[in-house]
């Protein structure tokens, strides 16, 4: 009965149609529609419902909206304005599958490393492709920071640009490993506490109640960093971008 | 003569109570018109009672709007079984 | 902590028992049987503890109170149900009991101590903000409607305008003819008064002449009485006259 599981079962992406080689339909697929469904229901029920005065479900809602809007405009201005849709949508993508990812028996899109970092790498793509459109060649002054010494020229454009091309790793990888080791925590924890209470003696089983109280703060620590994960995201994209149009 | 004359005739004229100008501007409204057609634009009498259809709308009718809090039961209990189907299906019918 | 976590612990012991049930591999019944000893303990061993409030039968009222249905059978049969369902799901090993059941009873306690901490917290700035919008549009509504009673107002006071002006012009029209009238008795009046002059000037002339005519023929008379005096034919005949006269006069004595 008591045989344990590999803590890092929760993330294996499982095939639905195995018989197809062609068409993949997996957990993560799910996952990503769910994700899908709820952003759009939630944001249905704001705009579509025609009332002025919201509900309070509505004004969670406008509190993200607001917040990322304030977000954009304190990092971007009145420029970034529209890059807004993209940096909202993300955003709820991202808290939506973090925070659905935290019910217990779900799948963590964010965990997926493979996810994360393909994200952030399609991010940066973009963005660069968006500061050579801008900029032309002057793009590469990003580069080179102002005012340094000309033999120091070539070590510095190294630097930067290595900095600047790891961006695009880091920031999935950021979001991916946090939200990887959020969920291997728990997983192991509670399989520790499961380990004791399931023991066949009394004391051995009131013990496990005794990491009860730091799981809980683990768990709502996950919870707190499933949102925070989630703006952390956002706004180093909005940075980037920022980077991308104003050249430091 | 002539003068005083003029001046009679001036004087016997009434004063001037009454211009297009004291009605479309003055204290309150810049263009009396602006604001009459919008009235007239708008419905009246109380908004109709939006009889829900949908499935949707009955839901939102019944629980959003009167900030229940059953949705986010609702919410969990779905992802609950959803996810505890997925892991069933996947892996736990595998172990015994 | 204690008091929130209390209504907890009894499912946790539960689930340690349906686990135990299972491994044991004991029957639906005799789990049940077993788990509703439990339960009872548990609630006594729980009530039991100092700080709990009331005691153990209202516990077990409030409770009960808490299950749905109307009646007491009905309440019963749908906790028998319930707990029925239960281990058959897990005798049956449909529900598999695995470190990810710790994870979801943590799970539900957060959610029951998020409810009752953050959803108030949560409630209370959601109205709070939903109100202030709701007061700004009423407000906003309150107001506009103020300003267009003002407007309506002032736009009623044109509204007698035009019998205003008519009364204002039949006035001015009158005031024109009454002082027309006047001007034309004034000038009658005028006329009277010269003409009377004219008139009085020509009285007075003619009585001027008349008696400038008068002087002059007493004077003539007179001159040409003197005249007849001088000559002797008629100092004659006025002397015969006096002397008849006075012979007559004698003849009576």
């Amino acid at each position: 009965m008591l045989f344990m599981n590999s803590p890092l079962e929760q993330f294996e992406i499982n095939n639905f149609v195995n018989n197809l080689s062609f068409l993949k339909f997996t957990t993560f697929s799910l996952y990503c529609m769910l994700v899908l469904g709820v952003y759009y229901m939630f944001n249905m029920y704001v705009f579509k419902s025609g009332k002025l005065i919201s509900t309070n479900y509505n004004m969670f809602i406008e509190a993200l909206y607001s917040t990322m809007l304030n977000m954009v405009k304190s990092q971007m201005g009145n420029k970034g304005n529209k890059y807004f849709p993209l940096m909202y949508s993300l955003f709820m993508f991202m808290l939506f599958s973090n925070l659905i990812s935290m019910i217990p028996y779900n799948f963590a899109i964010n965990a997926q490393l493979m996810f994360t970092i393909s994200l952030s790498m399609t991010i940066w793509m973009g963005l660069t492709m968006l500061g050579l459109i801008k900029h032309k060649f002057e793009y590469f002054g990003l580069f080179m920071p102002s005012g340094t010494s000309l033999p120091l020229v070539p070590f510095l454009v190294m630097i930067e640009m290595i900095s600047n091309i790891a961006r695009s790793i880091s920031l999935g990888l950021r979001l991916g490993a946090n939200m990887l080791s959020g969920h291997l925590l728990l997983t192991i924890l509670c399989g520790l506490m499961f380990d004791f209470i399931m023991s066949s003696s009394f004391i051995i089983a009131i013990l496990g109640f005794i990491p009860l109280i730091m799981i809980l703060g683990i768990v709502s620590l996950e919870f707190a960093m499933a949102a925070k994960q989630a703006y952390v995201f956002c706004v180093l994209t909005c940075s980037y971008i920022k980077d991308a149009i104003y050249l430091h | 003569m002539s003068t005083q004359f003029t001046r009679k005739i001036s004087s016997l004229i009434p004063p001037k109570i009454a211009s297009p100008s004291s009605v479309s501007t003055g204290k309150g409204m810049g263009n009396m018109t602006r604001v009459i057609n919008f009235y007239q634009n708008l419905p009246r009498g109380k908004a109709p009672a939006v009889v829900p259809k949908t499935f949707s709308e009955k839901y939102y009718q019944k629980y959003i709007a009167t900030n229940s809090s059953k949705p986010l039961v609702h919410f969990i209990l779905f992802f609950l079984t959803t996810g505890y189907s997925l892991d069933y299906y996947f892996h736990l019918r595998h172990e015994h | 902590m204690l008091k929130v976590l209390r209504p907890v612990r009894p499912a946790f012991g539960n689930l340690g028992l349906y686990g135990s049930a299972n491994a044991l591999k004991i029957s639906g019944v005799a789990a049940t049987a077993k788990l509703q000893t439990g339960l009872s303990l548990r609630a006594a061993y729980s009530t039991g503890s100092p700080n709990s409030s009331g005691s153990p039968k209202a516990v077990a009222d409030s409770l009960i109170a808490k299950l749905p249905g109307n009646t007491p059978l009905s309440k019963s049969g749908l906790l028998a149900t319930g707990i029925g369902a239960a281990s058959y799901v897990i005798g049956n090993s449909l529900y598999v009991v695995n470190a990810e059941t710790c994870l979801l009873g943590v799970f539900a306690v957060l959610m029951y101590i998020a409810s009752r901490t953050v959803a108030p917290l949560y409630k209370d700035w959601a109205e709070g903000h939903i109100n202030h919008i709701s007061k700004t549009l009423n407000d906003a509504r309150a107001d506009h409607v103020e300003a267009v009673k003002t407007r309506v107002d002032e736009v009623k006071k044109q509204s007698i305008v035009v019998p205003v002006t008519k009364s204002l012009f039949a006035l001015s029209k009158e005031t024109i003819q009454l002082e027309s009238e006047a001007f034309k008795r004034a000038q009658e009046v005028e006329i009277a008064a010269k003409a009377k002059e004219v008139l009085d000037s020509w009285v007075r002339y003619e009585a001027s002449v008349r008696q400038r005519e008068q002087a002059d023929l007493a004077k003539s008379v007179i001159a040409e009485v003197e005249q007849a005096l001088k000559d002797k034919s008629t100092q004659d005949k006025i002397l015969s006259q006096a002397i008849a006269q006075s012979e007559q006069v004698f003849k009576k004595v």
